[in-house]
């Protein structure tokens, strides 16, 4: 079920951006950050939004 | 609700003819028969039951009783017959005896036996019974063939027999309905219904059904062969009371019934387990459409085609069991249409020993039938047998104390237990749930495999920096690197790294940063990589034979700060690549360790990967990745102090990245070249004593055909990055015997390792290498589409996670996004990386690769996983094979190409692969390549293969012989349309239930037996051909054997019988390909020399140059001169003191029965006379007028008085009157008549008389 439907977008603490499909639960640790629709529309909204792609606590200075 | 017409009724009387003694087959008994003549050894196809007499059985009752029962039901008294047409026919004889095994107390065998022993099915009664002592009275088993009987019938001959033996010890009247028809009248009724039109809707019903359809693919547990296996075994699970009150309720509900329920829940379990949305199932039901049937004894079962479409995301068990409902009614309403006709339609080429259509059937039994209440009267009794498998998988489920009772029964050769025991759980698990539950989406049924156990620790935290210098203050000079430029110790390693990463701060790389490496395979490259590593920054190897384009896009895309190159290597100029520094130009560096640059999430490295856009993306691998690589490795890799490892790839390919494992314990890394095709490995392995090697699957295939023995120090061989090549795999098993042998898995996003397989003496019977298990701080879960982990045994995509998985792909953001998913098994926030590889896991834990998800090709309805096909290929002489589907001008097609040297020929190959391989999977085409192209990451690329062009001969070619063209004539015509050489039976619109006539017709041209299955094999008449050649080489005596010479093009064989020479004859045959290897006729002049009843003999067997230029060739005025002037002569050069010189024998048939006699009468010098066979004789003219006299044989076949020539004549006519005339003319001649038609069979059978006649010197006429 991971080709077809609609899919979240989807964001942890470390701000890593990923998709999980709409209507199931969402694992812990994720949370719904950005349009809920088809898969090209989700990945094209990631593209443009996660323009660093290190974790949070890389960004951070140490 | 979809409307259904209903079942039309037969329009046809149901009729008793009580004088009728010879019957057809019903469609179903035609089947059965058939599969019978597949494999004649033994019989799944049985059926058996058994009842208590707690009473005693009495002999004499109990005979008076079976015969009675005999004289009740025909079909007990039936023997099923193949006539000489192809046909069979049931024939019902007037009496029969049941043969009764008193066996007495020791009855367990004499039960075996029956069971078991193969019936004659032309030698009625296909019943027999065994009487047993029990504890308490008599037991009495029967066994039957299916062919008479079903499980229906078994109730109904329970009855009867009970009632007729109640009689017989009565002596009173038995008391049983009427019989108002007998099977065979139910065979009549059915074959008029099918022999007519009203079928044709039907069958285009059952074309619109099945178009498209897909093969259901259950992955088993060994690969498929080709021999015979009944064997069967069952796993019986129950569901409880209320679950099956749910169950029953549902059915009503949806007005369906329990058989559909049941069977819903298998179409969702096998679609989890498949991974396929569409599921097609065979239905067993019982068919008796008429009250005249219901007390028959006999094969009333048919078998339906259920398609079911289980897809969409939001499916609920009650839509599937309404759409399993409505593919059910359909099938029910068109199940007039007998299966092999249906197979027929739909095109379903057969396999051997496998169903066609399906492989997997539901069965749901009701009740069992309770005999009589009497205290005393007989009961069921179930002696334990054998399970036989009809079909691979077959679920039969039967209500019994309000608890469904699943049983089901598989083929232990194709699967294990415990893989049926998961999916038969699953399956309890979905039908209880679903009728539970049937308005909830399947996927949120609970319903998965065992959970992933709790994600494991962390990994250490050490940067490989860290671990590096650590082993440098351990062991300063200890070798670190080996290979060429010689020896760096740890220490000078560690030194100039340090002065080189003070040089690169200074021109400013530092943490986040990328630098590009172009370095040659020599110990200097670890300076680098550690000074860069030490930089905090990232390295990212690229390769100096990249096209410049794409070296200027890697470059530009991965936003590198600073290239560094090989003195010895070049970049293009513009991307200002600065050349590695020499270690004296660094002199004047602090050789110490900087402060730590580097966090665990900062990237070490970057690989560049091709994607399948085309476009190369970079997988971006932080330290922490590394460092879970490393720390691990001495758990499973040998590479602490005293090991030397060595891989055998380029920087740019992640492999490489295990160099850090020996430097971070101690060990040796080698860095050295070795070779495009491991030319260099061998010497490079001795010279540096390497212990540890680390090889790509392509590499292992090339090494194990270098020699292995002498590699004393080789400890661990570790195989992976592609499929492993079991042969070679196993091949380096054995040839090094004191190495441990491991396989290896892991994409590049989880950091070079994800699952190691080492093999534990007992091999798994698997076709294939397992990857094993997952290397430490890693976790591989198999998932169904769902996301739900999968049980033991199911196929699904493997997913990994843990500390290995790579930040993403560099600057892709939505790329990554997509194949890193967040990860419902881990630590809250975590991901895990979709391999798009699939997987399942074994009994064992292991994990059992099965290909990618998108390798899978589908042909001809087969869902096929094109590995199998390279590793047959490879397994048979290639040594790489890829193997595609195409679309050609023809249709869809399979193609493989093939890496082989010039010994390997191709049509071998693909003849040896068909031996292994079921006939979908054999590639359609074969191409020669040099090499497999590849990526730059070593993976096939599959774009650059060259378009193929056909290899095999069109198929509509003319036959390239006589036989050829002989059988495409008889397949053609029991075809009804014409098949040519190069044609396959099956998809020209035959069916297995027309083998039996096409066989028939092959055997009557050859007047000898050819087996049935001979045309499941080569299904083609030029490739049937070869078979039937193949499966009769003559066999001479005394070891003379033919002599292969060639004349103008035309293959002569030259047979020379044992015998003086002086008394040596000569015959000239023409056709003699046909002579030689079809009617053997070396062997028959064989038998006749040695039987003295011919003169020793020297015969030339002249072949046409092929068979379209025969006629040509046979026909033309100069043939009788070019076999005077030309062969004979060459010949007798040849053969020297062997040859006699003398006048020749020509003999010919049919158009060669021309040539043959105008050679006796136009060149009488060479020729002293001719056999003609069938020739069409008055339709030619044959000699000169005149001519001295020779010494003529001419023969027809009577049959061949049906074969008008274009004079008017019949052929038999046309000998007779050519026989006559020539007599007339003073020759002598002899004219007979025998029988067979124009076949190889009837002109077999003319020749020893044909021969011995011509031969005989005494010309005093003979009398006709």
């Amino acid at each position: 079920m991971f080709d077809d439907g609609d899919f979240h977008v989807v964001r942890n603490d470390e701000e890593q951006y990923s998709i999980w499909p709409a209507g199931r639960d969402l694992p812990a640790g994720w949370r719904v950050a950005g349009p809920t629709g088809p898969k090209q529309e989700c990945l094209a909204y990631i593209d443009e939004t996660w323009t660093d792609l290190r974790p949070l606590s890389l960004r951070e200075p140490t | 609700m979809p409307r259904f017409e209903p079942r039309p009724a037969n329009p046809f009387p149901l009729l008793r003819d009580p004088r009728a003694r010879r019957f057809p087959l019903s469609a179903g008994q035609e089947r059965l028969w058939w599969l019978r003549q597949l494999d004649s050894s033994h019989d799944q196809y049985h059926i058996t039951g058994g009842w208590r007499f707690p009473a005693g059985l009495d002999p004499s009752a109990l005979g008076t009783a079976l015969t009675a029962l005999t004289r009740r039901h025909a079909i007990l008294r039936t023997a099923f017959v193949l006539r000489p047409d192809g046909t069979v026919a049931q024939e019902v004889v007037d009496e029969v005896e049941i043969p009764v095994d008193w066996a007495g107390r020791d009855w367990r065998r004499a039960v075996e036996r029956a069971a078991a022993e193969p019936f004659d099915l032309a030698r009625p009664p296909l019943l027999r019974a065994v009487a047993a002592e029990l504890d308490e009275g008599h037991g009495l088993f029967v066994a039957l063939h299916h062919i008479v009987t079903d499980r229906w019938s078994m109730d109904v001959l329970a009855r009867d027999l009970v009632e007729l033996y109640a009689a017989a010890l009565a002596k009173r009247a038995p008391v049983l309905p009427e019989l108002a028809v007998q099977y065979g009248d139910y065979a009549i009724w059915q074959r008029r219904l099918l022999d007519g039109d009203l079928l044709q809707p039907h069958l285009e019903h059952w074309r619109q059904a099945l178009d498209g359809y897909e093969r259901l693919e259950l992955q088993t547990d060994r690969p498929r062969t080709t021999a015979a296996d009944a064997a069967g075994a069952s796993v019986v699970l129950e569901l409880p009371e209320e679950a099956t009150a749910a169950m029953s309720a549902l059915a009503w509900r949806t007005r369906s019934s329990p058989g559909v329920v049941v069977t819903a829940a298998l179409v969702a379990t096998l679609s989890a387990f498949t991974g396929q949305d569409d599921v097609t199932l065979g239905a067993i039901v019982s068919d008796r459409p008429r009250p005249e049937l219901q007390d028959l004894i006999g094969f009333f079962v048919n078998t339906l085609v259920l398609r079911v479409r289980a897809d969409g995301r939001e499916l609920t068990f009650r839509e599937l069991v309404a759409r399993t409902r409505d593919a059910w009614m359909a099938a029910d309403a068109h199940q007039d249409v007998p299966f092999e006709q249906i197979v027929g339609a739909v095109r379903a080429a057969p396999e051997e020993q496998r169903n066609p259509i399906f492989d997997i059937v539901v069965n749901h039994a009701g009740d069992r039938t309770a005999l009589a209440e009497a205290p005393d009267a007989p009961a069921w009794w179930y002696p334990d047998l054998p399970v036989t498998a009809r079909f691979d998988l077959s679920l039969t489920t039967q209500l019994a104390d309000g608890r469904l009772r699943v049983t089901f029964v598989y083929r232990p050769a194709l699967f294990d237990r415990a893989s049926i025991a998961a999916l038969a759980e699953r399956y309890l698990q979905v039908l209880g749930q679903g009728a539970a539950a049937p308005d909830r989406p399947l996927r949120e049924l609970d319903v998965a495999g065992e959970p992933p156990g709790p994600a494991e620790e962390s990994a250490p935290r050490a940067t490989v920096v860290e671990l590096v210098e650590a082993q440098a203050a351990l062991r300063p000079q200890e070798a670190a690197v080996v290979g060429t430029g010689g020896e760096l110790t740890y220490g000078e390693l560690n030194r100039r790294a340090n002065r080189l990463a003070r040089h690169l701060t200074t021109l400013g790389l530092g943490p986040g940063q990328v630098a590009g490496v172009c370095l040659a395979p020599a110990v200097d490259r670890f300076v680098v990589l550690l000074a860069v590593l030490k930089c905090g920054a990232a390295y990212f190897p690229l390769d100096p034979d990249f096209p410049p384009d794409r070296l200027r896009f890697l470059v530009a895309d991965a936003g590198v700060s600073l290239t560094l190159v090989s003195p010895e290597l070049r970049l293009p100029a513009d991307l200002g690549a600065l050349v590695v520094p020499q270690a004296a130009d660094l002199a004047g560096h602090d050789g110490g360790d900087p402060p730590l640059a580097a966090r665990p999430g900062d990237l070490a490295y970057l690989i560049s990967t091709s994607g399948s856009t085309g476009t190369p993306k970079a997988v971006a691998v932080p330290h922490r990745a590394l460092s879970r690589l490393v720390a691990g490795a001495p758990h499973y890799l040998d590479v602490g102090p005293g090991a030397t490892f060595l891989q055998a790839g380029p920087l740019t390919f992640d492999v490489s990245v295990l160099e850090w494992t020996p430097l971070a314990h101690g060990g040796r890394t080698v860095v050295t070249g070795t070779g495009t095709l491991l030319e260099e490995l061998r010497p490079v392995l001795h010279r540096y004593a390497v212990t540890t090697l680390k090889l790509v699957s392509p590499q292992l295939d090339l090494l194990v055909e270098q020699e292995l023995e002498g590699l004393f120090w080789l400890r661990q061989l570790i195989v992976g990055g592609d499929v492993v090549n079991p042969a070679s795999f196993r091949a380096a098993r054995e040839r090094l015997p004191g190495c441990e042998v491991m396989a290896s898995y892991g994409p590049t996003e989880c950091t070079v390792l994800a699952t190691t397989y080492t093999p534990d003496g007992h091999d798994a019977p698997l076709d294939r290498v397992p990857i094993g298990h997952p290397i430490p701080y890693t976790r591989a879960y198999i998932l169904d589409r769902d996301l739900r982990p999968a049980p033991v045994g199911m196929r699904g995509e493997i997913y990994l996670a843990g500390d290995g998985l790579a930040r993403g792909y560099h600057r892709r953001p939505g790329l990554t996004a997509q194949a890193f998913l967040p990860d419902p098994y881990g630590r809250p926030g975590e991901r895990m990386y979709r391999t798009g590889d699939v997987g399942r896991f074994l009994p064992d834990g292991a994990i059992d690769f099965l290909g990618r998800a998108d390798r899978q090709v589908k042909i001809r309805g087969y869902r096929i996983e094109t590995s199998e096909i390279e590793h047959a290929l490879v397994r048979h002489g290639a040594s790489a094979a890829v193997v595609l589907r195409a679309e050609l001008d023809t249709g869809p097609a399979l193609v493989a190409y093939v890496v082989a040297d010039a010994s390997v020929d191709l049509p071998a190959l693909r003849e040896r692969v068909r031996a292994t391989l079921p006939a979908y999977m054999v590639p359609d085409h074969l191409a020669r390549i040099p090499r497999v192209p590849l990526t730059v990451n070593n993976k096939v690329d599959r774009t650059a293969l060259p378009p193929v062009t056909p290899s095999r001969p069109e198929p509509a070619a003319p036959p390239a012989s006589g036989l050829e063209a002989r059988v495409a004539e008889a397949w053609s015509g029991v075809l009804g349309r014409t098949v040519a050489a190069g044609q396959d039976f099956f998809e020209q619109g035959g069916h297995s239930l027309l083998v039996p006539r096409a066989t028939a017709a092959v055997r009557r041209l050859l007047g000898r037996e050819v087996p049935l299955r001979l045309m499941m094999r080569h299904r083609t008449p030029a490739a049937y051909a070869t078979a039937l050649l193949a499966e009769s080489l003559p066999e001479l005596r005394g070891g003379a054997r033919l002599e292969r010479r060639s004349w103008r093009q035309r293959r002569v064989d030259l047979y020379v019988s044992a015998g003086p020479v002086e008394e040596m004859r000569v015959l000239v045959v023409l056709d003699g390909s046909e002579f030689a290897d079809i009617m053997r006729l070396p062997a028959i002049l064989d038998r006749l020399v040695h039987e003295r009843r011919i003169p020793p003999v020297a015969a030339l067997f002249v072949s046409p140059e092929s068979w379209a230029a025969r006629r040509t060739e046979l026909l033309a005025e100069d043939c009788p001169d070019l076999l005077a002037d030309e062969l004979l002569p060459m010949l007798s050069g040849e053969l020297g003191a062997r040859w006699r010189p003398g006048r020749a024998t020509a003999v010919g048939a049919s158009l060669g029965a021309i040539a043959a006699v105008r050679a006796a009468l136009r060149r009488p010098d060479c020729f002293r006379g001719a056999v003609a066979l069938s020739g069409p004789l008055s339709e030619h003219r044959l000699g000169p007028a005149i001519s001295p006299p020779a010494r003529l044989f001419l023969s027809a076949s009577k049959e061949e008085a049906e074969i008008v020539l274009d004079d008017g004549l019949t052929l038999v006519e046309s000998v007779e009157r050519t026989g006559a005339d020539l007599t007339a003319e003073g020759h002598h001649v002899r004219c007979a008549y025998g029988e067979g038609g124009h076949t190889y069979a009837a002109w077999e059978a003319m020749l020893p008389e044909a021969i011995s006649w011509a031969l005989r010197e005494d010309d005093t006429r003979d009398v006709r």
